[in-house]
């Protein structure tokens, strides 16, 4: 089955006067379980089709249906719901909320979904959290962190509400090669355990072989798709 | 939601510098306004219960002889009576009938224009108020007070004392002009000197009302006015005024007697001309001058009674009845004309102008009456001559002095009776409470207009700082309005706390400066109580104050807060600082 389906998708920015093309016209299928790698020079419009795929960005043609579902034309507000309920995001900066400890920011989407037991919320939480080894930091702010640690924790978030895709844009920029390595391994094999989809971006080609399929970007158009 | 409400409260937290400094502005600016409210609503409650209630009470029944500038009820014991039978025992606390009188007085070489307060402490619960609670002794006995050896007890304040140039047992002189208009010279005895709770108090000295009384020249039956103190003011001074002023309506003049052997009935028509046109119309002349008989020493005689007297228009004739209080009274008539008894007003009656009557009617109130001979429905009932006026009622202060303006114009000498409450009486002070209010309320709202730019200039910074945050929660799946909500209530928790960190030190600031003694001896000290500033926390002004800063605050927050929901996540999470 296909979870995403991406038809002709363009994307044009203004700028000044003239526009800049970031997508020339897009055509994806992904399907249900991948890990895919989208590879591609800086600017060649790998965040853009990320952003997109995630609901927090529309086309300027195209069309993306999400499991079947036609998207671009939704209401704002079954957007929002749509992101919360089917897609994770992780980001290049980890996006922590300060504020919160890792146990808080794990479960902040889940609180999101009103609702869900308080018992389930624990015991989900505490599992994704010893998941990605950080049983013993739980109580700790993202600052008391270090950049892997983080990243794992804003893993366990994208993953706590079961959805069905996960979008990481250049998961690993901020990261040495050792931790990389780490978070890229925990990623691969969640994405078997949970059987989630995986999408995210790279411009390092060490990232390249975790992934099991491989879609390379260049100057907003796709020049070539490939399994390892 | 309760993530909403961890989120706005744990962000409070983070920028605590800020928002540290913009509490502080909200707390203080809370501060002002609860002292400033406490100050007005503590310094009408003194002047309002400690003064006005004590001088005049809660309800006062009061009235005056024509022209007479002093207050006077002329039959105290039925005033008294329909007061006794209207107000519940258990709701009445006590019946004063204190009184003032102004001269002035002569110490030791010093002089000044003085007031007498006459108060009367037959009621313990007043004894008990007025030696108490009013003052405190600095020498002398408040036994004296009652004393029927010395002549005149009166009791002096320190302050007055000390101007006057008396102590203890001294003599003051004083020339008072009584009710009659005659001007009386006594001698008062100083027989307490005492420092008055209320420096209003200062300027009085106290002397037992039944003396004042006497000395002002009121018989015993008559009363200056009467003042009624009761149980539940607030409650029930508004409701018993009506009642009052419903039962105290006056009953057409009537006074049962006789012309030698022979009974008459004496009645009076109104004054004006209006009622003047009718009884012309009414009745038939037989004899004598018309344009004398209707003038303000008018005299008609029914020619029944006429008859029976072999009276003629011209002549003399002695009216005689029993009086209530003082025997016999004997009043010279000259009849000016002689009236058809076949018409209106048949029976052996002498018809009067009420300008004739009055004068002697409330000096010698008659024992016996017939208030029903001219009843309701006879077309004369309206044109004749009541014992009293009974005023109407008064909304506040301001109706009161023009009702009081526009009866001094009226050229009458029938008497009048007003029934007021202190509300109305002192509605004036009432007011104060509300421009004072009013006042702190503008200087409190500005200071909050600028705390409130501060508001949103902080929000502002905060979202900016934001951005990238907002970006975040919006991709993972937080509703616009939950961002919303999220900065509007992150501050108003910070406005709800300084609030009531402002309230808590506005009470101690009260606290404090409660505790400082004044030592003022000017018109500003009649806000003092125990020479101290008095405070009174409004809890509805207060409540209304701490609602009306935090709908500012919302409303303030609520733009800001708006545009960081509306925010696009896609172009927040490109934000960088
Ligand atoms: N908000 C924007 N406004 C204008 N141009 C943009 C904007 N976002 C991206 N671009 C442009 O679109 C192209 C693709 O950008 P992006 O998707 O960020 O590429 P990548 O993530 O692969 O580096 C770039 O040329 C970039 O400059
Ligand atoms: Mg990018």
């Amino acid at each position: 089955m296909n979870v995403i389906e991406v038809k002709g998708v363009k994307k044009d920015y203004p700028l000044g006067k003239t526009t800049v093309q970031a997508l020339k016209g897009i055509d994806l299928v992904v399907e249900t379980g991948a890990f895919l790698s989208i590879v591609g020079p800086s600017g060649s419009g790998k965040t853009t089709l990320l952003n997109i795929i995630g609901c927090i960005d529309t086309p300027t043609a195209g069309t993306v249906k999400i499991q079947d579902e036609e998207i671009t034309a939704l209401p704002e507000q079954t957007i929002t719901d749509l992101r919360l309920h089917k897609i994770g995001f992780i980001f290049q900066n980890f996006n922590l909320i300060p504020v919160l400890n890792v146990r808080e920011n794990v479960e902040f989407p889940l609180l999101l979904m009103k609702n869900q037991p308080r018992a389930l919320i624990d015991s989900r939480v505490k599992e994704l959290v010893r998941g990605v080894g950080l049983i013993d930091q739980i109580e700790q702010r993202p600052a008391e962190l270090s950049g892997g640690q983080r990243q794992r924790v804003a893993i366990a978030r994208a993953l706590v509400t079961n959805p069905e895709i996960i979008l990481a844009d250049e998961p690993t920029a901020n990261l040495d090669s050792e931790t990389s390595e780490s978070i890229l391994q925990l990623m691969r094999q969640l994405n078997q355990s949970e059987k989630t989809t995986f999408i995210f971006s790279t411009h390092d080609p060490e990232v390249l072989k975790h992934a099991n399929s491989i879609i390379q970007l260049r100057d907003g158009l796709l020049v070539g798709a490939g399994v390892v | 939601m309760g993530l909403v409400f961890l989120l706005s409260y744990r962000n409070l937290l983070r920028q605590k510098r800020r928002n540290f400094f913009l509490g502080i502005g909200i707390g203080f600016g809370m501060m002002i306004l609860v002292v400033a409210n406490a100050f007005s609503h503590g310094m009408v409650e003194v002047l309002l219960n400690d003064i006005v209630a004590n001088a005049f009470g809660h309800l006062v029944i009061q009235g005056n002889q024509g022209h007479s500038f002093f207050s006077m009820i002329s039959d105290k014991e039925r005033i008294l009576a329909i007061v006794q039978d209207t107000i519940k025992t258990d709701e009445l606390l006590y019946i004063n009938e204190n009184l003032g009188m102004f001269g002035r007085a002569v110490g030791n070489g010093e002089a000044g224009n003085i007031m007498v307060a006459g108060v009367t402490v037959e009621d313990q619960l007043v004894r008990e108020e007025f030696f108490n609670n009013f003052f405190t002794l600095v020498t002398g006995n408040f036994e004296d007070y009652f004393s029927t050896e010395i002549e005149y007890p009166v009791i002096i304040s320190a302050a007055k004392a000390k101007s006057l140039n008396v102590q203890l047992h001294d003599v003051i002189k004083m020339r008072l002009p009584m009710i009659t208009g005659r001007i009386q010279a006594v001698k008062l005895t100083v027989i307490a000197i005492v420092n008055a709770n209320n420096t209003f108090m200062d300027v009085v000295m106290f002397m037992d009302g039944q003396r004042v009384k006497e000395l002002l020249g009121y018989h015993p039956w008559d009363s200056a006015s009467l003042q009624i103190a009761l149980k539940d003011p607030q409650r029930t001074a508004a409701y018993y005024a009506e009642l009052l002023h419903a039962r105290l309506k006056p009953n057409l003049i009537s006074i049962i007697g006789q012309v030698g052997n022979q009974g008459g009935q004496l009645l009076a028509f109104q004054n004006n001309a209006q009622a003047k046109q009718l009884l012309k119309e009414k009745i038939t002349m037989i004899s004598g001058e018309t344009e004398k008989a209707f003038s303000q020493s008018g005299v008609m005689v029914s020619h029944q009674l006429a008859q029976k007297l072999h009276l003629k228009p011209g002549e003399d004739f002695y009216y005689q009845y029993q009086t209530k209080y003082r025997g016999f009274h004997q009043e010279k008539l000259t009849l000016n004309a002689v009236y058809d008894s076949n018409t209106r007003l048949g029976g052996d009656i002498i018809l009067l102008n009420e300008e004739r009557v009055h004068p002697f009617y409330h000096q010698y109130l008659p024992a016996d009456s017939n208030w029903n001979y001219i009843t309701a429905n006879n077309p004369l009932h309206g044109i004749m001559a009541t014992e009293w006026k009974l005023l109407d009622r008064s909304r506040d202060s301001q109706a009161l002095r023009k009702k009081y303006r526009e009866e001094r114009q009226l050229q009458t000498s029938q008497p009048k009776l007003d029934v007021l409450t202190m509300y109305e009486g002192a509605s004036d002070i009432l007011k104060l409470e509300g421009v004072l209010n009013s006042i702190t309320m503008i200087v409190v709202l500005v200071l909050f207009f600028i705390i409130l730019l501060g508001v949103v200039n902080t929000l502002r910074m905060t979202i900016k700082e934001r951005t990238r945050e907002i970006g975040t929660i919006r991709a993972i799946g937080m509703q616009r309005n939950d961002v919303r909500n999220l900065f509007m209530l992150e501050t108003l928790f910070l406005t709800t706390i300084s609030c009531l960190a402002g309230i808590l030190l506005g009470m101690i600031a009260i606290k404090l400066l409660g505790t400082i003694e004044f030592d003022l001896n000017n018109a500003f000290s009649i806000i003092l109580k125990n020479s101290r500033l008095y405070f009174k926390i409004n809890p509805t002004a207060l409540i209304t104050s701490f609602l009306l800063i935090l709908g500012m605050a919302a409303l303030a927050a609520y733009f800001p807060a708006r545009k960081a929901a509306n925010l696009l996540a896609v172009e927040a999470l490109r934000h960088y600082e």
